[in-house]
This record gives structure tokens, C-alpha cells and sequence, in this order.
């Protein structure tokens, strides 16, 4: 840190630390072409098939992984990490703690986004959306995010400002939920360098997955967001934020709620009851501060909204925080069941992320860049007249992109609905639902376009301005004042009066949940009278009492506890009762339970047999080539999927699915029962040539599985790892996965020859097939002849 | 059937507690919001933060761009 103290020993001059923020802005702009230019690229491949180019790291399955990281972690990522640079350290009015770690920061962010960028295309990954890195980089991830997290708190600790900004809380919240999101849902067994399997499965898997994966929405492209509009816009507009009082309001309630949000994503599948209810109940209630801090927003330009006219870096905010509200209103409607069972899976979900991701992260993004980067440079924007023109082109680009898809989405879920006056399908055939969509997809491809040109705006003006300026170094007189929140004890604070108040209260709340009817009353009893006891010793000391929550506000140790203790609950309470009954579910039903429990009959057929081992390579190929962004394997209990695709899936049979692959959107039909229903030269045919099966199919062709091969010995290995984890394989099962792998590959490549095609029996084209023939059935022959036979199950 | 193990599972109460939790400490935020912050001075000066660091005045930090010789806009 470059701090000298000056003649007069009150202050000292702090040099900020902006080549950071220069740094992070420009490799903003860079990885948000790429993500953009990818989309582009894989929503031509949605319109029109042969843009997938017959290669195979080309293919729409492992471009989409690309696509949706490098928007989310290397242009909104590198969009936070500016924006929290420049405005953490003039809210606490110290440079960052250390030089070394923010560039370590910068250096390991981007090398984990280059590695995604080679990975992904090789078709490794983990099967799991948004967290897709394997196991390695994912370590790489934690490393990196340990470094911003120790020069963040740091700062925090050298801080010349005693109060923490509602920004800094914000920041706070998304560094310690990250961290703990991320470890949890990355917990894998390695299997090799480049592949591991989650050690959760099936419901469990889904359910972390889900909570993961919303939350990486809430933590990582809504609260950093939000803690930056709390800076930037009240820079942009010059005035002060319109409420403080409702910043503690929205921060608190929002991260509490938005914890357990996580099963809406989840709703009419396998997924106990109770946490789709969950899921939807804390949704709809997340609607109240999602609203609150948008309103808190636009009406901090309250007497300012002339700037609105002549400001283009005001218009994108406004406009940003205006899509904030509009997803946050859609994203609880979309969390009713009902209306669920209309959007999911449609592309009414591409619709709603999208106006978040383009609207309220890309927008506030260019906002701050506008804002930010003339600043850096010493200098004025080059051309507001182009700033003006990139809002119109991306206001008109994501209107195009957004309602295309809310036509496409409400569309495709009435089409696979909609049944005939006998109470059959209306439209049997998935493709129709699909080919009523192409012009909507042809639009939304137009609005992905202009909105990648409209950056291209942006970059010149950045090049144009900082040609105009020079890199500038701003310092600052200010006065040496250690945190006053810092001197008090966080011990004493977390016992202090109103903290022993609260945590009794608590205790008694949750003891008055738990007792029986004799106990209840007096835990009652007992409740009222520290409540009383609370409202007297505020009475008596109000002024202590006020000052309590000030000292947390400042103190940044206890501020960050509590923060992660609010989050821990809803995680905790929605997983772990899952993970400890899934535990309890039985893998095997014998007749002595049957006899005691005659309901278990039902569920015995149900239950989930370990895959062969040709059927696993498939499903790791299936898994590899991201399937599952196009195809999910989850039928809901409605009668015209029951009618389409069989009887509705049971949570028993996922139960060994490392990772589960119950998918999110439906581009093609659900598989999940889809064994048996076709031969195997359809499905040999149908991964060669889409259209040779399915007329008017956007799927992309797999040729390569015809010559690529697997090796028996790896797919061993990958067995004993499920062992680990759970899946009953024996001893057996593992020595003879070889010759087991080859047998099947054999009867499947002999049945094909009957019919003039050949591959080989250890090919991916042979796995594939045989795992989409075991789908929705039991074990499968592994053997033709007796000698073979007895080889198999 | 399956989903019976987790509609009869004795830890379903958790939720109901978090749930109990959070309205307990949203009633207390509130009450902390409406009660704690009526120091209006304070509550100003706080939410003035992101204001403050451009604003050149004895008590307050002092900037000073040394680009170049140009002025920080």
C-alpha cells in the first residue's frame, strides 16, 4: 500500500490501486464478446442444425457450458471484480490490502476462464449446469476466490472508514456464499485428472445441484450487482441512496430468502413435496425485497430523473434495475406450481434469464463502465452519442431476444398440453411443438446479434477514451481513524445484552416448535416474559440498544458471521433432511419388508439397478456431450406426459444417477423411458443423421461416436468409484466389467449388422446406444450365448 | 412411495423452525429499522458514503488526480 503520513500526523495520503480496475475492465469487455459472440453461435445452431458444423467440439452440447459461463463468471465475474475493486476501496477509503493478491486475483480468474474455454469444446465437464468445471479447475476456483476473500477482509481490517456502506454487506454476503455454495455442490470422487462423479446422487444431487444453482444467480448476479448499483448509481445521479433504512431491510430478508428458493427449479419432479413447497413459498416471498431494493433504486434518482434525457450511463442503470424488477416479479410467478407446469422446461426460462442476464447484469455492467472508465483515465467519455446508440440497439436487441422466447416458451408448454376432445394428445408428435418455434428462434438469434454488435459500440468508445486520457492515479487525503467497530471485542459484542435477548428468543421459539402439548404452554410462558424482559431493557436503554447493531454494522468479523449464519439456515434445513432420509431409503427390497410394510411392493419395481458397464461408458458419453441441455429424464405425474412419454418418474429409479440428469429444458423429448421404444438402428440412425428419424430436428449429429472408442480397463475404474459412493456393484461386477463391456458392445454391433451397419462393439456409438435402450427399464442382456451369459447379472 | 420416507421424516420440523427464525429476525430488523435508526444525522451520513470520497473539505478525504496534469472529471 502506498501510504504516507503527511505533515499533519490526522491524515495521510492513500494511493488508490486503479490498474486493477483498468485490468478487470477490459478483460470484462473482452470475455463478454465471447460469451455474446458464443451465444450468437449456439442460438444460429437452434435455428439452423448445420451450424453445428458436424464437429464435434463445435456441437451445441458443449458450446451451451461455454456460453453460460464465460456470461456469467468471466463477464459479469470480471464486471464484479472491477466494480468492487474501485468501489471498495473508496467506500473504506484504504487501497487494497494487497497488490500481490489482487493481480494473483485477476491472473488465476482468467486462467481458470481460459481453461474452461479448452475444456468445455473437449467435452469435459461434469454434468451439472453452471458447474460444469472438473474437479481440477474447480480447485483452482476455491484458490482464487480464498485470495479475493483474504484481500477483501483485510481491507476491511486496515479500513480508514468506520461504517461499512450497505454496498460492502452485499460483497460480504456473496464472498462467504459463494464459498460455501461452490465446495458443497463440487464435492466429487476423482476418477482421473479430467473426471469425477458428485457423491451425491439422484434426488440428493438434484436438490444440491438446484440450491447451488440458483443461488449462484442470487450470489453472484444479484447481490454483487446490487451492492454496485448501492455505489455507482448514487455516483451516477450525485445524490445520496433514497433509503437507508430500507438497504438493512432488503439486505437482511434477501439473503435469508433467496437461500431457500433453490427447489422452484425442481417442482412436480421427484423431489419430496414439502421442499417444492418450500421452494415455492420463499420464492413468492423473495417478491417483497427484490421489489424493495429496485424501488430504493429508481427512486435515488428521485429530482434527478431529468438526467434520465441527456445521461446515457443513467439510462442504463434505470433500465437495468427496471429488468431487475421485472425478473424478480417473474422469477417468483414462475415458482407457483402451476404456472410451472406451464413454463418449465420451455423456452419461457431461456426468456426469464435472459432478460436478467441482458438486462439488469449486462446493462448495470455497461453502466458501470461508462461511468467508471473515463474516470480511470483521467478524461471525459469519447462519445456519448454512441453510448446512446449501444442502450438503443441493446434495449431493442433484448425486447427482440425476451418476448421471442416468452412466445416460443408459453407456445411449446400449450402444445405439449394440449389434448383432444378423447382426453389424447392433441399434437403427438414432440417435433410440432418445436417447429411452431422456429421463427421465434430466428428472432431471438436477430436480438443475440444486435446486442453483440451494440458492444462493439462500447469497446470503441473505451479504446477512444482511454486514447484521449492517460491511465490516471488518484489519491486521497484522509484521516487516520482505526475502525471504531473493530475495537470492540466481537466477543462482547455477540454476548452484549441484545444478542443474548435474540438468541433466547430463538431458543424459545424453536423449543415451543418442538415440545408436546404439557411443555408448550410454560416455553410459552417462558417466550412472553423475555419478551417483555427485551421490550423493558430497550426501554431502559435505548441508546445502547441502538448503538448494538451500529457497532455489528461496523464490526466486520461479526457482520460476516451473522451473514453466513443466515444463509447456513436455509441451506441447512432444506439439504441436510433430505441427504439424512435418502440415507435411510433402502437400495434393495427384500419380502420381510414387503411383509411388514406391503406398500413397498409398489416401490420395489421401481428402484434403480446398477448400470452395465457399457450402459455407464454411454451415460458418461451422455453426460459429456451435454444431453441433458436439451433432454431431460424426469416425467412429470400430468396426464399428457404420462400420455407422451410413460408412467411419471419415481424418485427410486435416480437414486445411483452420479451426477442425476433430470435436465431443465426440453429442445427434444424427454428420455427418461425412451429404452425399448425404438430399435437399435433408430437410434444408430438417429445420432448420425437427426433428420433421417426426426424431420425438422435441430439436434446436432454425433458421427464421431461411430469411430471413437472406449477403453473397458477406464470404465472399470469409474465402477469402483461408484462403489464408493454408494451403487452396489460387486466384486464380480468390477472383474469381469471388461469382458462384460465387450459382450454387450457385441450384441448391439451384431444386431446392427443384420441390417448393413457396422461399428464396433467398444465404441461410443455402441455405449450410447446402449444406455438410451436401458433408460426406463431394468438391466439389459450383456451376453447372446450361454457360455457369455453366464457372465452377466 | 419412496417420497413417503421424506413426508413421514421427523426432520421436517427444521424448516418449519427456519421458517420461524427468519420471521422472528425480519420482526427484529424492523423493529431495529423503525426503532435503532432515528438518528437522522447518522443515517445521513452514512447514506451519503459513496458521495463522501469526492468531496474535498477539511474533515473529509481530499482527492487529487495526477493524471497527466488533468482534472478528475
Amino acid at each position: 500500500m502506498e501510504a504516507t503520513v503527511s505533515e499533519n500526523t490526522q491524515m495521510k495520503t492513500v494511493v488508490y490501486d486503479d490498474a486493477i480496475v483498468r485490468a478487470f475492465s477490459i478483460i470484462t469487455v473482452v470475455w463478454g464478446i465471447v460469451a455474446l459472440l458464443v451465444g450468437v453461435i449456439i442460438a444460429a445452431q437452434l435455428s439452423f442444425w448445420q451450424a453445428n458444423f458436424g464437429v464435434e467440439w463445435l456441437s451445441f452440447g458443449r458450446l451451451r457450458p461455454l456460453h453460460t459461463n464465460a456470461a456469467i463468471f468471466a463477464f459479469v465475474g470480471n464486471g464484479m471484480f472491477a466494480g468492487i475493486y474501485y468501489s471498495t476501496q473508496r467506500l473504506l477509503k484504504v487501497r487494497m490490502a494487497s497488490d500481490l493478491l489482487s493481480w494473483a486475483n485477476f491472473w488465476g480468474w482468467q486462467l481458470i476462464i481460459v481453461l474452461a474455454a479448452v475444456t468445455y469444446p473437449l467435452g469435459l465437464t461434469q454434468g451439472k449446469e453452471y458447474a460444469e468445471l472438473i474437479w481440477p479447475i474447480d480447485v483452482l476456483v476455491v484458490v482464487v476466490w480464498v485470495i479475493f476473500a483474504a484481500n477483501f477482509f483485510w481491507t476491511l481490517a486496515i479500513r480508514n472508514e468506520k461504517n461499512m456502506y450497505v454496498s460492502i454487506w452485499f460483497y460480504i454476503s456473496t464472498i462467504v456464499t459463494i464459498a460455501v455454495l461452490y465446495i458443497v455442490n463440487n464435492l466429487q470422487l476423482p476418477t482421473s485428472l479430467t473426471h469425477s462423479y458428485p457423491i451425491f446422487g439422484g434426488v440428493q444431487d438434484a436438490l444440491v445441484q438446484w440450491w447451488y444453482g440458483h443461488n449462484a444467480v442470487a450470489f453472484f448476479l444479484t447481490t454483487p450487482p446490487l451492492g454496485l448499483m448501492y455505489y455507482f448509481m448514487i455516483k451516477a445521479a450525485n445524490r445520496p441512496v433514497y433509503s437507508y433504512r430500507l438497504s438493512v431491510v432488503h439486505f437482511w430478508s434477501l439473503i435469508f430468502l433467496y437461500i431457500w428458493a433453490g427447489p422452484h427449479h425442481l417442482l412436480y419432479t421427484a423431489l419430496p413435496d414439502w421442499a417444492q413447497t418450500l421452494g415455492m413459498i420463499f420464492s413468492i416471498m423473495l417478491w417483497a425485497p427484490s421489489w424493495g431494493g429496485m424501488l430504493n433504486g429508481l427512486l435515488t434518482l428521485r429530482g434527478a430523473w431529468d438526467k434520465l434525457r441527456t445521461d446515457p450511463v443513467i439510462k442504463f442503470f434505470v433500465v437495468a434495475v427496471t429488468f431487475y424488477g421485472m425478473s424478480t416479479f417473474e422469477g417468483p410467478l414462475l415458482s407457483i406450481k402451476s404456472v410451472s407446469a406451464l413454463g418449465h422446461y420451455t423456452d419461457w426460462i431461456i426468456g426469464h434469464v435472459h432478460g436478467g442476464a441482458l438486462g439488469w447484469n449486462g446493462f448495470m455492467t455497461f453502466g458501470i463502465l461508462y461511468w467508471m472508465w473515463p474516470r480511470l483515465y483521467g478524461t471525459k467519455l469519447y462519445s456519448n452519442k454512441l453510448a446512446e446508440l449501444h442502450f438503443w440497439i441493446a434495449t431493442i436487441a433484448i425486447l427482440m431476444y425476451v418476448v421471442s422466447m416468452w412466445v416460443s416458451g408459453v407456445s411449446q408448454g400449450l402444445f405439449w398440453r394440449a389434448l383432444d376432445a378423447e382426453g389424447f394428445l392433441k399434437y403427438p408428435d414432440f417435433i410440432e411443438g418445436l417447429t411452431n418455434s422456429v421463427a421465434m428462434y430466428h428472432t431471438r438469434l436477430l436480438g443475440g446479434t444486435l446486442y453483440l454488435a451494440s458492444a462493439f459500440l462500447l469497446v470503441y468508445n473505451m479504446i477512444m477514451t482511454a486514447r484521449q486520457g492517460k491511465p490516471a492515479t488518484v489519491s486521497v487525503q484522509v484521516p487516520v481513524r482505526r475502525p471504531a467497530g473493530d475495537k470492540e471485542n466481537a466477543w462482547a459484542l455477540l454476548t452484549s445484552a441484545p444478542m443474548l435477548f435474540i438468541v433466547a428468543i430463538l431458543v424459545l421459539a424453536v423449543w415451543f416448535g418442538l415440545a408436546g402439548s404439557m411443555l408448550s404452554p410454560v416455553i410459552l410462558a417462558l417466550l412472553i416474559v423475555v419478551a417483555v424482559a427485551a421490550i423493558i431493557s430497550y426501554g431502559l436503554h435505548q441508546k445502547r440498544w441502538g448503538h448494538w447493531y451500529g457497532l455489528i454494522e461496523r464490526h466486520a468479523l461479526v457482520f460476516t458471521i451473522l451473514s453466513l449464519v443466515a444463509i447456513l439456515i436455509g441451506g441447512a434445513v432444506e439439504i441436510i433432511p433430505t441427504i439424512l432420509e435418502s440415507n435411510h431409503v433402502p437400495l434393495e427390497i427384500t419380502d420381510e419388508m414387503i411383509a411388514e410394510n406391503p406398500a413397498l411392493a409398489e416401490s420395489a419395481k421401481w428402484i434403480q439397478q446398477p448400470y452395465s458397464p457399457l450402459e455407464l461408458a454411454g451415460r458418461d458419453i451422455y453426460v459429456s456431450e451435454g444431453c441433458y441441455l436439451c433432454h431431460s429424464q424426469m416425467i412429470r405425474p400430468f396426464r399428457h406426459e404420462v400420455l407422451r412419454y410413460g408412467d411419471y418418474s419415481r424418485m427410486e429409479e435416480s437414486l445411483l444417477d452420479h451426477p442425476f440428469q433430470w435436465g431443465s429444458k426440453r429442445t427434444g423429448p424427454d428420455l427418461a423411458r425412451v429404452g425399448g421404444k425404438y430399435d437399435n438402428l433408430w437410434h444408430y440412425l438417429h445420432l448420425m443423421d437427426p433428420r433421417s428419424t426426426s424431420p425438422a430436428s435441430n439436434m446436432p449429429t454425433y458421427t464421431h461416436f461411430k469411430t471413437g472408442t472406449i477403453d473397458p480397463a477406464v470404465v472399470a475404474k469409474r465402477m469402483e468409484a461408484l462403489r464408493m459412493l454408494g451403487t452396489p456393484y460387486t466384486d464380480e461386477d468390477i472383474t469381469l466389467a471388461a469382458q462384460r463391456f465387450l459382450s454387450q458392445g457385441q450384441l448391439i454391433a451384431d444386431d446392427l449388422a443384420d441390417k448393413d451397419v457396422e461399428i464396433m462393439p467398444d465404441s461410443k456409438m455402441a455405449a450410447v446406444i446402449a444406455y438410451l435402450q436401458r433408460l426406463g427399464r431394468g438391466p439389459q442382456p450383456v451376453a447372446a450365448d450361454p457360455t457369455a451369459a453366464a457372465l452377466g447379472r | 412411495m419412496f417420497q413417503d420416507y421424506f413426508a413421514n421424516s421427523p426432520h421436517l420440523i427444521w424448516p418449519l423452525v427456519g421458517l420461524m427464525i427468519f420471521v422472528l429476525l425480519f420482526v427484529g430488523v424492523l423493529a431495529y429499522v423503525f426503532l435503532g435508526l432515528r438518528d437522522r444525522d447518522k443515517v445521513n451520513e452514512i447514506a451519503a458514503l459513496p458521495l463522501a470520497d469526492d468531496t474535498a473539505t477539511a474533515a473529509q478525504p481530499t482527492i487529487s488526480s495526477q493524471a497527466d496534469g488533468r482534472a478528475h472529471p
